[in-house]
């Protein structure tokens, strides 16, 4: 099975290459629409500014190629000379135009030229701290380290300039640079491997990096104005990329913009990268080349900023024209959009035996039963399928699944609690969830709780972690989606988070007490009037302050968590809804909007931006309500169709995404088929394995399957990914086995009742399938039983074959 | 448990060792008292109780501590299980019955047994679904029994809505750390009441749910976390019955009818409380109504200290009117910033009339009533007076006091501020400057009745606006005055409350305050403060005495001080009552068993023809007196002896002898403590505090108390005990050898393990095991150098297993602690290696009729010599030769220890003396011999005024010989 796989991948690729001989880049572009230049003024400031210029055509299909190579361009003012690889180099200071032409289509770009003579001096922060970032000296596996690299440390990708600089300048008596013989100063010798450098070469001699460190060095190696140099803004150009099949090339245009309201181009000085090489690679000069049919993002980052561009590539198959696909529900605009975009039409509506068994699984995390499959296929209401979600929301296995979805990012678990305490917290999550507690309400309450943590439950929230700093990194990732941990020693690499954010933010978590109730077991939870953070570096203590926000007034005797948790959870506030709507989303596609849902970044942007503010402004209007939202997912066209097998990846939503069950979902399917629930220990029989309070369940079958641990807040503890032993403990483990010959179970039970054999294939179909079988299925399965010497021992294998096949596994 | 404490692995070395040895004992020592099952019966009834423990074959009676409960019959069924019918009288008292049960050879320590006012039924498994759950009445009480993932269920059918009060006791049974959970499901089984702990019933679920629907509900108990086992009983008690939960005041006075207010759940019953059982520190109380009694009770402290109750707040509030402002009146700029309006007379200033209208900045102004202007907010009257600069305006509100008092403010104004209470000014700030909370502090002296308070504000530019707030415990709160001594109580009622006592103090006189709110089971947890009258803090508690607070407050001045109290997590309600003792009596009066080392050793089981021993504690005593213990109620054959009470210590040794012939019998005997001079007992107690459930590190969680001391005389024991009177005193900081005898009965061959009863002060002792053939041993004492002089009162205790532990005691002897009778003082030296060298010790005798004495040193280093002459009575110095080997260890020798034999006619009295150095160097090496040494140390280098300088100068050596 592997090996046809490979086979057929390999098959696949060579088909890709013939293909791309063939259709190449040459191939006509449809008449061009729209023509754009990037950047759309052109601003040079000295004489060694050579700023790239692209332009791009898009034609009515919304496909987009570079035709820089391919316009006219005609200068207008002479104040600069145009260079047909797309640069623009200065002759004389003044104003003018580019006028840009392709075919019918025309384009002016203003132009302006300073100081065209002279060649401005090199900033430490503009130009030498870019360089050296570029070339990797200031990486995190290089000096960049916290320790640094043998005696040189550098500041991770050059965060604190006012260090870089000393260290260069004065550390080991300044004897990295020599301004008297500039070529000769350790920096470039190193960098250049004229002197032995273990991290080897990382500058050619001559080359643009290699000249500005020099020219740097020769003028005294100066330490400019930091306010001068300040970088406020990034932008990549274009910002979104249709490319029409492989091969398409596209260079890209990355520009800075700075404090002192200039911005030059940047795109040899940022480091490019694409989310996905398969779909769209990225070379070092910032030329981007498609490959299979998908999308990706090529982040550029300079200095502390990243930006994206979006670059989707359609396949092959694309269709010319776009059905009319009625839209089921306001969701579905949003996924119809960027499919027209992609040119895919999204798979039909799925059946309503799968329906069932989809929804069934999501909601409730369960199979549908025999007679629910029954009375859902015979209702003829048009509207049974909400109908369907609104009494699947009302049943109390609802409650247990997001309690339990909760309890995984919230460390329910015993290393950390107390048993009791832990049970607790995990029936008030199933009480709030049962009585539908907003969302921003529970949150609020988790991060004011106080009180002994077994009569006010919440309260386990703050014992799960007892470290300031740490719960201020939980609640950023779980409440909002963000990490901010690098932050902690350094600021974050390609996000706007600051060392200062992060104790700053942790300062909100300075004044919670604990103490021992009258119980020993217990503890009690509460504020101090005292306790401050301070920050790593210089010991400062920081005053509270939202997270890419404002420092808030907070009254001396006030609970400095309310003052948070009101800023969270309101509205204005960017991330809250729209991350806890991100994770209802994932759990009904197996994947978030932005994936992985807690890792919000600049560099890691949702694959439907429009949608991704919808879902929060929507959860918003609905005050928070989880059930509101599951109905309007569910309701989506989007969420109900039905699984097509094709090369595209499911993130468009073009077809039902196939998901492994997880494995409380299995074990509770296993046990719902063989008809012998699972008894888990410290639980009453009857008690379902999402009720398991705590990441430690004593259940070999639900660690195998990747049943999180709740060791860390992270979503991605969950596994879904298929190992040996999954496969190897459903084949011969002892689970599948006890359960299909205990005395109590569905087919011994059937046994006993000397049901016929079609009635016991309608009874297995319904239970593990959702459906009857199908004529074929029947057929065989019939003339194979009544063939069989002992018909017990064909019925066991039957349910056994039932239980390894991929259509129950798998939530389609 | 206190069972717990003793390890069961001495049962199977027991049952081993009988099997070995087969010597004929009657089984049973060491009884040990698991539990009764059921755990409780209903008055005025006979109930079945099954007994279960270990080592129990031999059972034969049953001792109570308080009256009411009498055994019909006792059947032995096994080792582990006896039958008893109990006859449980109309007239017992309701709750707890401590109880120990009594072998031929033992008697167990105590658990309890549990009495109510409502008829029992047992709990019938299978009931864990809904379908079989077992139907039970209303008004009743249900024995049960929580296994491992277990769940009960009942049901209860409701003809009429009704409150209904359910009560599960678990933990409080007293058989093991259990944490029930209850949950009551109505007849759709819609959940209508979760309990979990409560602090009333600590992990107990105690609740009250109304039931509005008739028809048929479900009670559902189990464990909280699903755990279990089948020692964890309960008694659900569910029906009509009152639940009280708070207790105002919370004490009762002994032989006096006392009125207490009692609230819980919304219901107040005044009650007067009678018949306290004399000898208890605290007494249960069922509160009692026409619905019945309540199956809980609420424990109220019994206390001869004067009862203050908490005032009502009104008696102290100052009620405000909410603020009135008139304005703007102008502000015309002047010198400076704030303009000339703070200096300005305009009518409000003059004559308050809360009609008239006043010509203004803006035309006509009035008062208009600000009720949004809250205490202690900043408000912003630029939103008010448009456009703020240049302007002032006035404020005003009526305060209403009851009392006539001072009450301290705090403002701040932005930009001058005058403050005038009753038409006088009382405080005034000039400057410009911004709305600061706090910023002035001024205190208002209130007339009874109402007080009109006017403040101006004026406004140069920019900002305007005030505060103003009462800081003294919120706004105008007065504390409570209280004597000395004195027990408070009250009620924390509301979120947020304080409540305040205020008492004189004289200078550094030490003042004890002791909260006691949670240990009654108040939800309250409480904080206590200390404060100055100006409400500085100065000490604060928060969990001393367990999660209530207790503190020692020593008053800088003499003077007023305020003691505060709150909860922590200012949380507040009618139920959060409390009682604080201020400046208790250091210590708990009273007396008890308090035997160091085993501290859960209460029972004492004399064996016949032997002893046994246990140590009182008698705190709060003046002991300088003569005091001795006195028992009463002791069985035939028993006699006791006490040991001589000493100062420095409140401990007691007490052995009781049984002769040969007593009856095998168990008593709860009645302590009480007699001057010497005296001749009846003194009025205070004997009160033991008994744990019965303990968690983590031996923490006691549970405990129940009784006002006898169990005693049991049992089968004789196959050993006993001696000790040889010591003839000589034992010397601070030194050892006394003990001579210890063991007499076996033929046959008997387990080891006997033998240690003191007690330690006086300053003494150690260890442990010395008899095996088989040894019948004398020495057990050491020794004394540190602040052993208390006087002669104590000793016993060794012997214990051995044979089919369960046997102990036994022997008489009591005096053991003397002296002085030292002569003084020694070692010197330093030091030598090298094959050399010789003199060491001085300084001698003194320090009592007459001493001739001579040895002395030596018994810790020099190998290969050092030297000989110890006898030293003479009187003070003298004696230089000792040393003669140091070739292979003498080299280094500092310090410590040395010189044991000094005193004769006298009872022998040899051993001292310790410890100190000095002697230093042995290794010999230089040859070459740098050559370098420029003296050829000897020359005399002149000594100061050799000192009559044991040695003769003999130490010759060939750089170092100097040091004196």
């Amino acid at each position: 099975m592997k090996i046809r796989d490979t086979a057929h991948g390999w098959l696949w690729l060579a088909s890709l290459l013939l293909a791309s001989t063939v259709s190449g880049a040459e191939e006509p572009l449809a008449t061009a629409v729209r023509l754009e230049v990037f950047p759309d003024r052109i601003q040079i400031d000295h004489g060694g500014d050579h700023p790239r210029v692209i332009v791009v055509a898009t034609d009515a299909t919304g496909l987009t190629r570079d035709v820089t190579a391919e316009v006219s361009v005609t200068v207008r003012g002479e104040v600069v000379t145009w260079d047909p690889e797309g640069r623009c180099h200065p002759r004389q200071d003044g104003e003018g135009q580019l006028e840009v032409r392709l075919g019918e289509l025309r384009v002016e770009v203003p132009v302006v030229v300073q100081d065209a003579a002279r060649p401005r001096a090199a900033s430490f922060h503009r130009d030498v701290l870019p360089v050296l970032t570029r070339a990797g000296c200031n990486g995190g596996a290089c000096h960049g380290s916290a320790a640094g690299k043998n005696g040189f440390r550098l500041s991770l990708f050059g965060f604190d300039a006012t260090e870089d600089h000393r260290r260069l300048t004065r550390e080991l008596r300044g004897r990295r640079i020599d301004p008297a013989v500039p070529e000769g100063s350790l920096l470039l010798t190193k960098a250049t491997t004229r002197v032995t450098h273990q991290g080897g070469q990382r500058l050619q001699e001559a080359s643009p990096g290699y000249d500005t460190l020099l020219r740097w060095i020769a003028d005294g190696a100066q330490r400019d104005a930091p306010e001068r140099g300040l970088l406020v803004g990034l932008d990549v150009a274009p910002a979104q990329l249709v490319l029409g099949g492989p091969d398409w090339k596209q260079q890209l245009v990355v520009r800075a913009r700075y404090a002192d309201g200039s911005d030059r181009d940047v795109t040899d000085l940022a480091l490019l990268s694409s989310s996905n090489d398969e779909s769209a690679a990225v070379s070092a000069d910032g030329q981007v080349t498609s490959g299979r049919p998908g999308e990706a993002y090529v982040m550029a980052r300079f200095g502390t900023l990243a930006e994206v561009s979006q670059v989707l590539v359609l396949a092959d198959s694309a269709a010319a024209i776009w059905p009319d696909v009625p839209e089921l529900h306001p969701i579905d605009a949003f996924v119809h959009d960027k499919l027209k975009k992609m040119r895919q039409v999204p798979a039909d509506v799925c059946s309503d035996e799968v329906f069932l068994r989809r929804v069934s699984l999501d909601v409730l995390g369960l199979l549908p039963t025999a007679a629910e499959v029954t009375t859902f296929l015979a209702d003829t209401a048009p509207d049974k399928r909400a109908s369907l979600v609104d009494s699947l929301l009302g049943r109390p296995e609802f409650s247990d699944v997001w309690a339990m979805q909760w309890a995984e990012v919230l460390r329910v678990e015993s290393e950390r609690l107390e048993p009791k305490g832990m049970y607790l917290y995990t029936q008030y999550l199933r009480e709030a969830f049962a009585r539908d507690v907003p969302i921003d309400q529970l949150v609020r309450d988790l991060l004011t709780s106080q009180g002994g943590n077994f009569t006010q439950p919440a309260a386990n929230f703050y014992l799960t972690e007892r470290d300031p700093k740490s719960i201020a990194e939980n609640v950023a990732q779980v409440f909002l989606g963000i990490r901010i941990q690098c932050a902690q020693c350094h600021n974050h690499p390609f996000e706007r988070w600051t060392m200062d954010d992060y104790y700053s933010f942790a300062a909100f978590f300075g004044r919670i007490g604990t103490k021992r109730a009258e119980d020993p077991r217990e503890t009690i939870v509460s504020t101090r009037g005292s306790g401050e953070v301070r920050h790593a570096r210089d010991n400062r203590v920081m005053p509270p302050k939202f997270l890419g926000g404002a420092v808030p007034e907070i009254a001396r005797s006030a609970d400095r968590r309310a003052v948070l948790a009101e800023w969270l959870t309101s509205p204005n506030n960017p991330w809250f809804a729209a991350n806890i709507a991100n994770r209802v989303w994932a759990r009904f596609f197996g994947r978030g909007l932005v994936e992985p849902v807690d890792d919000v970044r600049v560099s890691n942007p949702p694959s439907h931006p429009e949608l991704h503010r919808w879902l929060g402004r929507r959860l918003v209007e609905t005050g928070y309500d989880l059930r509101a939202l599951i109905r309007d997912i569910t309701a989506s066209r989007t969420y109900q169709l039905a699984a097509r097998p094709d090369e595209l990846p499911s993130s468009a939503y073009a077809k039902a995404p196939v998901r492994r069950l997880s494995a409380e979902q299995l074990l509770e399917a296993i046990g719902r088929v063989a008809g012998v629930p699972t008894k888990f220990r410290g639980l009453p029989l009857g008690a379902r394995a999402t009720q398991v309070a705590g990441g430690r369940s004593n259940s070999y079958f639900l660690d195998t399957f990747g049943r999180p641990r709740r060791t860390s807040p992270c979503a991605c503890e969950r596994r879904s990914e298929p190992t040996l032993g999954q496969a190897l403990h459903l084949i011969n483990g002892p689970t599948v086995e006890r359960k299909l010959r205990a005395k109590s179970g569905r087919l011994q039970r059937l046994l006993a009742s000397e049901a016929p054999d079609g009635v016991i294939l309608e009874d297995l179909w319904r239970a593990a399938y959702a459906r009857s079988p199908r004529v074929d299925e029947r057929e065989r399965w019939l003339a194979e039983l009544a063939a069989a010497p002992d018909r017990a021992s064909m019925l066991e294998d039957l349910f056994w074959a039932v239980l390894n096949s991929k259509e129950f596994l798998f939530n389609h | 448990m206190t069972g717990d404490l003793r390890p069961r692995w001495r049962v199977l070395l027991g049952l081993l060792l009988t099997c070995l040895v087969t010597v004929p004992l009657a089984s049973g020592a060491d009884p040990l008292l698991e539990t009764l099952v059921p755990r409780g019966g209903q008055v005025g009834t006979e109930v079945d109780v099954v007994v279960i423990g270990q080592r129990l074959a031999a059972a034969k009676e049953l001792l109570w501590f308080r009256t009411g409960i009498e055994v019909v019959s006792i059947e032995n069924e096994n080792d582990r299980r006896v039958r008893v019918r109990l006859r449980i009288a109309a007239d017992c008292p309701l709750g707890e019955h401590p109880v120990a049960l009594r072998t031929a050879a033992g008697l167990t320590e105590i658990e309890t047994f549990h009495v109510g006012a409502l008829p029992e039924i047992n709990e019938q498994e299978p009931n864990g679904d809904t379908e079989t759950a077992q139907p039970i009445p209303l008004d009743v009480t249900v024995n049960g029994v929580v296994t491992a993932e277990d769940v009960d269920r009942y049901t209860l059918e409701i003809a009429e809505p009704m409150a209904l009060t359910v009560d599960v006791a678990g933990l409080r049974l007293g058989d093991t750390p259990f944490d029930p959970h209850l949950t009551v499901l109505g007849p759709q089984g819609e959940t209508l009441l979760i309990v979990d702990d409560t602090p009333f019933g600590r992990l107990d679920p105690v609740g009250r749910v109304v039931i509005e629907k008739p028809g048929s509900i479900q009670l559902v108990v189990r464990e909280s976390a699903y755990g279990g086992s089948d020692r964890c009983h309960y008694r659900l008690h569910v029906g009509q019955f009152p639940l009280a939960r708070a207790a105002v005041p919370a004490s009762v006075r002994l032989g006096e009818e006392s009125a207490v207010q009692f609230v819980g759940e919304g219901s107040v019953w005044d009650q007067v409380v009678t018949g306290v059982e004399p000898g208890r520190g605290t007494v249960d109380w069922f509160v009692r109504d026409g619905r019945g009694v309540a199956t809980s009770p609420i424990r109220l402290v019994v206390s001869q200290m004067p009862t203050v109750v908490e005032a009502e707040p009104a008696t102290w509030q100052v009620r405000a009117s909410a603020w009135r402002l008139a304005g703007p009146f102008p502000n015309p700029p002047g010198e400076g910033e704030v303009g000339q309006g703070h200096a300005a007379v305009h009518p409000p200033e003059t004559e308050l009339a809360l009609e008239a209208t006043y010509p203004g900045r803006d035309g006509e102004v009035r008062w208009v009533e600000h009720p949004e202007f809250a205490d202690g907010k900043i408000h912003d009257l630029t939103k008010e007076i448009q456009p703020s600069d240049h302007a002032l305006v006035y404020l005003w509100r009526r305060l209403e006091s009851p009392i006539e008092q001072s009450v301290p403010i705090a403002l701040g104004t932005d930009d001058t501020v005058k403050v005038w209470l009753n038409g006088t000014l009382l405080h005034e700030h000039a400057a410009a400057r911004g709305v600061q909370a706090d910023a002035d502090h001024v205190i208002l002296p209130l007339k009874k009745g109402s007080n009109d308070l006017l403040l101006k504000v004026t406004n140069g530019s920019g900002g305007f606006g005030f505060t103003l707030r009462g800081t003294r415990t919120g706004f105008a709160r007065r504390s409570q005055p209280v004597p000395l001594p004195c027990a408070a109580h009250g009620v924390i009622a509301q979120p947020g409350e304080t409540d305040t006592f205020r008492f004189s103090a004289e200078k550094d006189r030490e003042l004890e305050f002791v909260v006691r709110a949670r240990e009654l089971r108040s939800p309250l947890d409480a904080i206590l403060q200390v404060r100055s009258l100006d409400g500085r803090g100065l000490v604060a508690n928060d969990d001393s005495g367990g999660p209530d607070p207790r503190l020692r407050f020593k008053p800088p001045e003499s003077g007023e001080y305020v003691l505060a109290i709150w909860d922590h997590l200012r949380d507040g309600g009618p139920e959060h009552f409390y009682r604080v003792e201020i400046d208790r009596r250091r210590g708990e009066r009273g007396l008890r068993v308090s035997v160091p080392g085993r501290p859960d050793d209460l029972a004492v089981a004399v064996p016949r023809g032997g002893r046994m021993a246990t140590v009182l504690r008698l705190d709060g005593l003046d002991l300088r007196r003569g005091i001795r213990p006195v028992f009463f109620g002791l069985p035939d054959g028993l006699t006791v002896t006490t040991g001589a009470l000493q100062g420095g210590t409140v401990l007691v040794p007490v052995v009781f002898s049984a002769t040969a012939e007593s009856t095998l019998a168990a008593a709860g005997l009645s302590v009480r403590a007699q001057e010497a001079a005296g001749d009846a007992p003194l009025p205070v107690d004997f009160l033991q505090r008994v744990p019965l459930v303990k968690v983590e590190n031996n923490q006691t969680f549970l405990e129940t108390e009784v006002d006898r001391l169990p005693v049991a005389v049992v089968e004789a024991s196959p050993f006993m005990v001696d000790v040889v009177t010591p003839t000589v005193p034992i010397i601070q900081a030194s050892p006394l050898p003990l001579t210890v005898r063991v007499t076996r009965r033929e046959g008997f061959a387990a080891p006997v393990r033998v240690r003191l009863l007690w330690n006086p002060p300053g003494l150690s002792s260890g442990e010395v095991t008899f095996n088989a053939e040894e019948t004398e041993k020495v057990l050491s004492i020794n004394a540190n150098g602040n052993a208390r002089e006087g002669t104590w009162s000793i016993a060794a205790i012997g214990r051995a297993d044979a089919g369960g532990e046997w102990a036994v005691s022997s008489e009591l002897v005096p053991l003397e602690v002296s002085k030292p009778w002569i003084r020694a003082q070692i010197g330093k030296t030091r030598v090298e290696q094959s050399q010789a060298t003199e060491l001085e010790v300084s001698f003194e005798t320090l009592r007459d009729g001493i001739e001579s004495y040895d002395a030596r040193i018994v810790n020099l280093p190998r290969e050092v010599t030297t000989e110890f002459p006898s030293v003479a009575a009187g003070s003298h110095k004696i230089a000792y030769s040393l003669a140091v080997g070739e292979k003498a260890p080299p280094g500092r020798h310090q410590n040395l220890l010189l044991l000094c034999s005193v004769p006298s006619p009872g022998g040899a009295v051993v001292h310790y003396v410890r100190g000095g150095e002697l230093r042995i160097d290794k010999p230089l090496p040859p070459e740098r011999r050559k370098s420029p040494a003296p050829a000897a140390p020359s005399t002149e280098e000594k100061p050799s005024t000192d009559a044991a300088t040695p003769k003999k100068p130490v010759v060939g050596t750089l170092t100097k010989p040091k004196t």
